[in-house]
């Protein structure tokens, strides 16, 4: 039957309706064509020997890309990413995670005070927290310090030191709390109870419910969680600024590529290294991106 | 009454072996809890301690009062002894009697005199107002002057080691008919004595140089000092008139992060909303499909890759040093753009078809009626704008180079590392933390409600 095709005739307030939504959507548009120009932008000028007064400059080609991956600059920095985002791994990501499957243990009124308790630090800015971890770490008078000698071991420079300063960044993450916590909770509160109840009625202890029935029903956000981790961290700026004083840290230990993009913009003027370093690291994240989706068809296809 | 036992231990024994993994859990989250609020707990109680003694090891746990010296030093029949005299006489009175070697533990060192004949020197001078160089010059060196003095007069060895030291430098070290010792000037180059004390108390860390000499003029009669807990609040005093000498207080700066706070809100609120409005009721479903994928497109790009065009952009545009740069740099956000849609969707959309029927324009249905509605939604947003432009620190560093405009975050970070080595100014910076927190809380305690939900919404962002 062949398909006749009605035009609809439309309506006043149907049109009104239309150019007001276009309209009200305007913004959000200008802004992400913004946001992919400027990305482009970015590509664009990468191949060029960036001129301030003058843009776009001199076409160089591929000399930028060449020069900043033959420079071992940016491997010490990828190097020092890679220390540091394991130590973060280690160090920050399961706190959360074990902080909100204990409380989901602990029932009655305690819970709820204990868990407004979990949340209550996000009320503390976080360059306050960076003052006084900066003060906690301090060589001479933290209390860091004091608190291992009482256990024997002899005061390290922590911040000033180039083997210690990755895992030193990683500590103060390792609190926990705030939203992280808030919603691994909300994801294991989300796991039906019957599922519990039929376990315990089967004989189950708390401790084996907990083993083979809570975990496997949170696997899901910790894989995205550990996606976004991943992202987030290699783009993490702000911590390794502030506690460096904008140095990159003993002998440049601290400098991450995100570090080192920002060094050479802002302090060396070298904007088209900076852009070419900055594709560079979107293309490596994209690979990770693609990894990740070719891993998980591939887990899907087992299954 | 065998059996009773019997069972009363079985019952005690299955209470365990099902709780006991609540009971543990207890312990362990109350154990996490106490290390996380420790830094907070340490916050509060170093902004307050002064700052020798916030450079004391092992630390205080607990808030320490600031020590007030009183002196009391006999003047009479001194010729021309003037207030400055008795400033640093007083001084290095309060310095050597704390006599921690080379720890200046002043704690309030200051000077008010009484006639009386007997003159009473009060000791209130902050280590901060000492460390602005009020009496650097001359009271480093007289205070080492008299602790020398003071060697002396006790018969101490160290007096003995120190002469042989500095005669063995080729210094000439005599008496004058003050009985005070003195050394050559060799140049104009004012320090201290301290070189030499190392010396002698610490040999590997001395550094040689000249020296100024002094005379303490006034006869001692006594010294007491009185512990002072309401000079904890000193330090919080100092963060607040803190201005890098332009004539405001901390407070104009926290007010600063305000107004940036509230320029976020009202652009994300606007914008966002009718951008979430749009795609729920105004779109057809296939443009909204669409739209979705080309802004979900931005995604895999990361930030770093648009923030130096951005950047560039920004200056060209003249925006540089304004907080126009700052808000543009974050104007709008399409995630909270879904936020409002998935908090429209919930809402009726039969309203809209009702209020057309009674010949309403579509603007007004929407200011009218799903505004009011969706004000859950608008103040979880609002909370969570404020929450993240409240501790952003990035743009408004790359952006904001005037002092008077920036936001507390970054008087914060130039206060951190402004400070080097010994001078690190720690308690300065707790202070104006503190005083920083104090906003936020305000905000948590009272608008608790709002804010769950905003962490709600929060957490389903992802």
């Amino acid at each position: 039957m062949a398909k006749i095709s009605i035009k609809k005739k439309k309506s006043p307030i149907a049109r009104e309706q239309l150019i007001l939504g276009w309209i009200f959507i305007a913004p959000i548009l200008f802004g992400t064509t913004l946001h992919f120009c400027l990305a482009g932008s970015s590509l664009y000028n990468s191949f060029f020997e960036y001129d301030y007064a003058n843009p776009p400059g001199k076409w160089v080609g591929f000399r930028n890309y060449i020069d900043t991956l033959t420079s071992p600059l940016l491997w010490t920095q990828i190097k020092n990413t890679l220390i540091m985002y394991g130590w973060t791994l280690l160090l920050n990501f399961p706190v959360p995670i074990i902080q909100a499957i204990l409380l989901n243990e602990i029932a009655g009124k305690k819970r709820n005070v204990l868990r407004y308790l979990y949340i209550l630090p996000c009320a503390i800015p976080a360059m306050s927290g960076m003052a006084v971890w900066r003060y906690i770490f301090d060589p001479d008078s933290g209390v860091l310090n004091s608190l291992i000698g009482f256990f024997g071991i002899p005061p390290q420079t922590w911040l000033y030191d180039e083997k210690l300063i990755h895992f030193t960044l990683a500590i103060p993450g390792m609190m926990g709390g705030g939203m992280g916590f808030l919603m691994y909770l909300i994801v294991i509160e989300g796991v039906p109870k019957e599922m519990y109840e039929a376990a315990e009625v089967d004989g189950a202890t708390r401790w084996q419910q907990l083993i083979k029935m809570t975990l496997p029903n949170i696997a899901y956000m910790v894989k995205l969680q550990l996606l976004l981790n991943v992202m987030s961290c290699l783009m993490s700026f702000d911590s390794q600024y502030i506690y460096t004083d904008g140095s990159g840290g003993p002998n440049k230990a601290a400098e991450t590529v995100v570090f080192g993009i920002y060094n050479k913009a802002y302090d060396l003027l070298q904007y088209d290294k900076a852009m070419a370093t900055s594709i560079i690291l979107m293309g490596f994240m994209l690979i990770l991106l693609l990894l990740r989706n070719i891993a998980t068809k591939y887990w899907l296809k087992e299954e | 009454m065998l059996e009773q036992k019997q069972t009363k231990k079985n019952k005690l024994l299955y209470y365990l072996q099902n709780k006991w993994l609540s009971i543990l859990a207890l312990c362990i989250t109350v154990f996490m809890l106490c290390v996380m609020y420790f830094p907070i707990y340490w916050l509060i109680v170093s902004s307050t301690k002064d700052t020798m003694e916030a450079r004391k090891t092992p630390p205080n746990f607990w808030f320490v009062p600031h020590k007030y010296y009183t002196v009391c030093l006999d003047t009479t029949g001194i010729e021309g002894y003037t207030s400055d005299d008795f400033q640093y006489e007083a001084l290095v009175l309060g310095w050597m009697i704390s006599d921690r070697g080379l720890n200046l533990n002043l704690n309030g060192v200051s000077v008010a005199r009484v006639e009386n004949n007997r003159v009473i020197a009060r000791a209130e001078l902050s280590y901060e107002a000492y460390q602005l160089n009020k009496l650097d010059e001359l009271f480093y060196g007289k205070v080492n002057q008299a602790k020398i003095d003071n060697w002396r007069d006790k018969g101490n060895e160290k007096y003995d080691r120190l002469i042989s030291i500095m005669e063995s430098e080729g210094y000439e070290t005599g008496l004058n008919e003050s009985a005070v010792l003195t050394f050559d000037r060799s140049d104009t180059y004012i320090d201290t004595l301290t070189n030499y004390l190392m010396l002698v108390t610490d040999p590997e860390e001395a550094n040689i140089s000249d020296y100024e000499r002094i005379n303490i003029k006034g006869k001692i009669v006594g010294v007491t000092y009185r512990k002072v807990w309401s000079a904890l609040l000193n330090n919080i005093k100092t963060a607040w008139e803190f201005s890098n000498g332009m004539g405001h207080t901390f407070f104009r700066y926290i007010l600063n992060s305000i107004f940036l706070a509230l320029g976020f809100i009202f652009l994300h609120l606007l914008f966002d909303s009718i951008a979430g409005y749009s795609m729920q009721f105004l779109l057809k479903k296939e443009t909204v499909t669409r739209v979705v994928t080309y802004c979900l497109m931005t995604v895999p790009i990361p930030a770093i890759v648009t923030q130096i065009p951005m950047y560039l952009l920004i200056t060209r545009l003249g925006l540089l040093d304004t907080y126009f740069g700052v808000w543009f740099s974050g104007w709008c956000s399409f995630v909270n753009a879904l936020l409002f849609r998935a908090y429209f969707s919930s809402l009726s959309g039969e309203l809209r078809d009702a209020a057309k029927i009674d010949g309403a324009k579509e603007l007004a249905i929407m200011l009218k009626i799903y505004v009011p509605l969706a004000a859950p939604c608008y103040g979880a947003i609002a909370m969570m704008t404020f929450t993240g432009s409240w501790g952003s620190f990035f743009w408004e560093n790359l952006i904001l180079k005037s002092t008077e405009i920036m936001p507390f975050t970054l008087i914060i970070q130039r206060v951190i590392s402004s400070g080097g080595g010994a001078e690190r100014n720690y308690t300065l910076s707790l202070a104006m933390g503190l005083i920083a927190c104090v906003p936020t809380l305000f905000i948590y305690g009272f608008m608790q409600k709002s804010l769950q939900d905003g962490l709600m919404l929060g957490s389903l962002k992802g």
